[in-house]
C-alpha cells in the first residue's frame, strides 16, 4: 500500500471512528504530513451524521479540452497584465510629461496595446469561466499549477518593482513619475495575485 | 478565496476599462488614424516634390521658379493634395532655396523630420529646402 493510500485509509479508519477533522489533523501533522497533505486526505470525504465517511469526487479530469482552455487562460492573462502596463504607462508618459511634452508619435503608441486588451480581456474572462469547475468538484492539478504559475510570475514583477524603486531611490532619481508607474506595476501584479486566488486554494 | 479572487477580477477589468477610455479620449479613434495617415502621404508628396524640384535645379543650374517638366526628372509627382484636390504650394526663397507646403489635417501628429529633401515645420505645413552648392 502507498504512502497516499496509507493516509487515506487512515483518515477514512478516523473519520469513521467518529474522531473530528481537527483531531485527525492534529494527529497527521505530529507524524510529520505536510498541511496540503492532510488538507487533500480530509478534503477526500463528505461527514453525513449516521453514514460512513462519504468520498467525494476525485478532482476534475484533466482533458484535452480544459488543458487548451487553461493554456488560453494563462497567455490572455498574461497579454492582458502586460499591455494593460504599457497603456497606462503611455497615458502616463502624454499626460504627465517630463520636462519637455511627449514626442508626437507617443500617441500612437496607445492603439497596439487598446487592441490587444479589446482581444484578450474577453478571451481571459471567458476561459476563467469556461475552466471552472462544476459544483462540489476540484479543479485538475493543471489548473492548481497554472494558478501557481501566474502568481510566480507576479512575484517576480512585485520583486523586480521593488528592486526598482529602491534602485532609483538611492540613484537620487526616484521622481514621481517613476513611482507612479512603480505603483501601477504593483497594483496589476497584486490584482493578478488576487484574481489566480481560487486556483491555488482549490 | 472566492470573493478575493473576485475582487482581483473585478479589479482588472475595471482598469482595463478604465485605460481604454481614457486611452480613446486621448489618442481619437479610427478617425484620428485616417487624419494621420492623409497627414503622412501629404508629407511623402512634399518629400517627392522636393526631389523633384532638386533634380530640376541640377537640370538648371537654378532652383526653378515654377515646377514643370524635365526629360531628366521625369515622372513629374503628384502637384495637389490627393484628398481634397488643393494644388501644393511651391515659392522659390532666397539663399538658392525653396518651400513647399500643405494643408495638414493635425499638423501636430506630423513629425518635425530634417533629411536630404529638407526641413518640414509642423506649425506651417512647410518643407524647406535648400540647394546644396555643386
Amino acid at each position: 500500500m502507498s504512502r497516499t493510500a496509507t493516509l487515506q485509509d487512515f483518515t477514512r479508519n478516523a473519520l469513521a471512528a467518529g474522531r473530528t477533522p481537527q483531531e485527525i489533523a492534529a494527529a497527521l501533522a505530529a507524524a510529520g504530513w505536510s498541511a496540503a497533505e492532510i488538507r487533500d486526505a480530509l478534503d477526500a470525504w463528505a461527514i453525513h451524521p449516521g453514514l460512513p465517511p462519504v468520498p467525494r469526487r476525485a478532482r476534475t479530469a484533466l482533458s484535452a479540452g480544459l488543458a487548451l482552455v487553461e493554456g488560453l487562460h494563462l497567455v490572455a492573462l498574461g497579454m492582458v497584465a502586460g499591455h494593460l502596463i504599457a497603456l497606462i504607462f503611455t497615458l502616463i508618459a502624454i499626460w504627465l510629461p517630463q520636462g519637455v511634452p511627449a514626442p508626437y508619435w507617443v500617441v500612437t503608441q496607445l492603439r497596439w496595446p487598446m487592441a490587444a486588451l479589446v482581444v484578450f480581456l474577453p478571451l481571459w474572462l471567458w476561459s476563467a469561466r469556461k475552466a471552472r469547475p462544476a459544483p462540489g468538484q476540484r479543479r485538475p492539478a493543471l489548473s492548481v499549477w497554472a494558478g501557481h504559475l501566474a502568481v510566480f510570475v507576479a512575484t517576480l514583477s512585485l520583486l523586480g518593482d521593488a528592486l526598482a524603486v529602491i534602485y532609483r531611490f538611492l540613484s537620487g532619481d526616484a521622481t514621481a513619475v517613476f513611482l507612479l508607474k512603480a505603483l501601477v506595476v504593483a497594483v496589476i501584479a497584486g490584482l493578478v495575485i488576487l484574481a489566480m486566488e481560487e486556483r491555488r486554494r482549490d | 478565496m472566492t470573493d478575493r479572487a473576485s475582487i482581483g477580477r473585478a479589479g482588472l477589468v475595471l482598469l482595463t476599462l478604465a485605460a481604454l477610455a481614457l486611452a480613446l479620449w486621448t489618442g481619437g479613434g479610427p478617425a484620428a488614424g485616417q487624419r494621420e495617415a492623409r497627414d503622412a502621404t501629404r508629407l511623402d508628396d512634399l518629400q517627392a516634390l522636393a526631389g523633384f524640384a532638386l533634380c530640376l535645379a541640377d537640370e538648371d543650374g537654378a532652383v526653378p521658379d515654377t515646377l514643370h517638366d524635365h526629360p531628366a526628372c521625369a515622372p513629374m509627382p503628384r502637384l495637389a493634395d490627393p484628398y481634397d484636390g488643393t494644388p501644393y504650394g511651391y515659392a522659390r526663397i532666397p539663399d538658392d532655396s525653396f518651400r513647399l507646403c500643405a494643408t495638414f489635417e493635425a499638423p501636430d501628429m506630423v513629425p518635425v523630420r530634417s533629411g536630404p529633401t529638407g526641413r518640414f515645420d509642423p506649425a506651417s505645413g512647410c518643407l524647406t529646402t535648400r540647394r546644396d552648392p555643386r
